[in-house]
């Protein structure tokens, strides 16, 4: 009896907390995209709070990639795809005809799954953003590589050699300096596509401590096929399977008691 | 039991004979390239018998059947330079701006209409591209700068330029198309367009490509001979303009070989000619395949 008392007071404190903290950055409504023929993603809505980090999960396939990069209108670059529902960004569609795609890109950036610095110095790759963002004045661009250098958790290990070429570094390295490069034009919501994915155990952990520093200032939304990383990580978990959106809740609360019985089964690993 | 054992060493002999067979086949090349060599030292080398290294080089006036004779090749040396610096003038930034049209922004269907056709120029025999120049590009030149010739270095290097495009288009054309798409998604991540993405940054990660593409460019230019023959005007003086008829290495050897007596001091000197022509490409090539390692090494 008293452990059922003391749940429900939880119960209570819980729900309080969601409506005073809810504050919503991004919106996806009856969001539908396709490859030519083939609908990857199908109807789907969810909400991604402000200074959170949201991971998607789901097996291979399941049109997560998509999702996440439909946030910052990457699928854009792909022929033959069609986007159809909305995407909320405080409270604009993105998918609106008179939006800047570029300053959409700016205010959302993204981190890839195989890091992809480019074939230039430390500094150079960490500056491509601020130069063609119109930031041009030497000083302020040295002062913003050296504040997301840090913020992306690289700057002790680079900062004597910022003009060394970006492929000398380490894949870990190199995945940190992308982050720094994704910061350094200030976005307000950073986009993780399976960071992790090509890293060792050590840079892995390296980068999940960083994601969690980096959600004081950002919102994050990562996308990965590791269910730890996600139940490690994450405030919300939404789970995906074949384009569609099957549960999406605290992370906690996915992880412990999911509602539905096939969350339960992948999480569980009996498929995936 | 000794019957299947000697099927085997049957077998294997005929194996060894068809691997030898082939190597022999492969060797071959190699062969012809060594007897190449030999022959250029052999008949070039003796001329510095009679002349200096200096006057060889250096040497003002080419007139090899006078009496003394002259084999100062200078004019000729920068007859072919100079030929071969316009030709690049022209072909870099037409060949360059055709691959990365071709590749980054070519509708598919134009882009497999016009590479084709591009790489088409190549295939057109060099006697046909000369006698379009004397026909065609000669008279144009020569009344678009009011010249009292029109077969002169510019022409020429008009002609070498275009004859280079092909080469210089496919070769970067490779290169821009293999740098990897992730680069130019990050690049569009981060809020670039279309356009600065293909300047600042797949056009730098195929840098290496595109220099390879221009030495080999630059090698076929120089050491192109039945144009030059034909329309650069053919006169042996140190070249002051563009506008002046020239005489390059390649076409001095094609026009006085058959006139030379075998084994005199001019058949050397032209075969000296050969030497330096052999130098130069071999350096070219040299430096094109150490600028595609180095470019390989940087995207791994």
């Amino acid at each position: 009896m008293v452990i059922e008392i003391q749940n429900s007071k939880f119960k209570i404190k819980n729900e309080k907390e969601e409506k005073i903290e809810k504050d919503i950055r991004i919106s996806i409504r009856d969001l539908n995209i396709w490859y030519a023929n083939t609908r990857a993603v199908k109807d789907v809505s969810l909400d991604i709070e402000k200074n959170k980090v949201t991971a998607i999960i789901g097996p291979s396939g399941c049109g997560k990639s998509t999702l996440i990069r439909a946030v910052n209108r990457m699928n854009d670059i792909i022929p033959g795809v069609k986007v159809k529902g909305e995407i909320l960004l405080d409270g604009e569609n993105i998918y609106d005809e008179d939006v800047d795609v570029v300053t959409i890109r700016r205010m959302v950036g993204m981190v890839f799954q195989r890091s992809n610095p480019f074939p230039k110095s430390i500094f150079e790759n960490v500056a491509y953003g601020l130069k063609i963002n119109g930031f041009l004045r030497k000083k302020e661009i040295a002062e913003r590589i050296e504040q997301s250098l840090k913020d992306a958790a690289l700057w002790d290990e680079v900062k004597d050699r910022l003009g060394d070429s970006a492929l000398d570094l380490s894949g870990g390295q190199q995945q940190r300096l992308c982050i720094a490069r994704a910061l350094a034009v200030e976005p307000e919501v950073v986009l993780f596509d399976e960071p992790c994915s090509a890293l060792d155990p050590v840079a892995t952990a390296r980068i999940e401590e960083l994601i969690q520093e980096l959600k004081e200032k950002y919102t994050i939304v990562i996308v990965t096929h590791n269910m730890q990383q996600a139940a490690r990580i994450s405030d919300f978990c939404a789970f995906l399977m074949l384009g569609e959106l099957i549960e999406f809740d605290k992370t906690d609360k996915i992880f412990t008691t999911p509602s539905k019985k096939v969350t339960e089964d992948y999480i569980t690993g009996r498929f995936g | 039991m000794g019957k299947p054992i000697r099927c085997f060493m049957k077998r294997t002999r005929k194996e060894n004979l068809i691997r030898r067979l082939f190597c022999l086949f492969s060797l071959f090349s190699i062969v012809f390239l060594l007897g190449i060599v030999i022959v250029l030292f052999k008949e070039g080398l003796p001329i510095f018998k009679v002349i200096s290294f200096g006057k060889f080089f250096f040497g003002k006036f080419w007139y090899p059947v006078y009496e003394p004779p002259d084999f100062g090749i200078l004019p000729l040396l920068l007859g072919s330079l100079w030929v071969t610096a316009g030709a690049l003038i022209i072909a870099v930034p037409l060949g360059v701006a055709s691959a990365v049209y071709i590749s980054e922004v070519a509708h598919p269907k134009i882009k497999g209409f016009i590479k084709p056709a591009i790489e088409l120029l190549a295939g057109v025999p060099s006697v046909v591209y000369g006698f379009f120049g004397m026909v065609v590009v000669a008279p144009l030149v020569q009344e678009f700068f009011g010249l009292p010739v029109g077969l002169n270095a510019l022409t020429a290097a008009i002609l070498l330029g275009v004859m280079a495009i092909p080469t210089i288009t496919s070769i970067s054309e490779d290169a821009i198309s293999s740098v990897p798409k992730s680069f130019k998604e990050a690049s569009y991540a981060l809020g670039a367009n279309r356009w600065e993405t293909t300047v600042k940054v797949t056009v730098p990660s195929a840098a290496g490509g595109i220099s390879t593409a221009i030495i080999l460019g630059m090698g076929r230019a120089i050491g192109e001979t039945m144009t030059v023959l034909m329309v650069a005007g053919g006169a042996a003086v140190i070249p002051r303009s563009f506008f002046q008829p020239v005489r390059t290495m390649t076409a001095t050897i094609a026009a006085e070989m058959g006139e030379t007596v075998v084994g005199s001091e001019h058949f050397h000197a032209l075969f000296a000619i050969a030497l330096v022509l052999f130098a130069l490409t071999l350096s070219l090539n040299i430096g094109a395949d150490v600028l595609t390692q180095k470019f390989r090494k940087r995207l791994r």
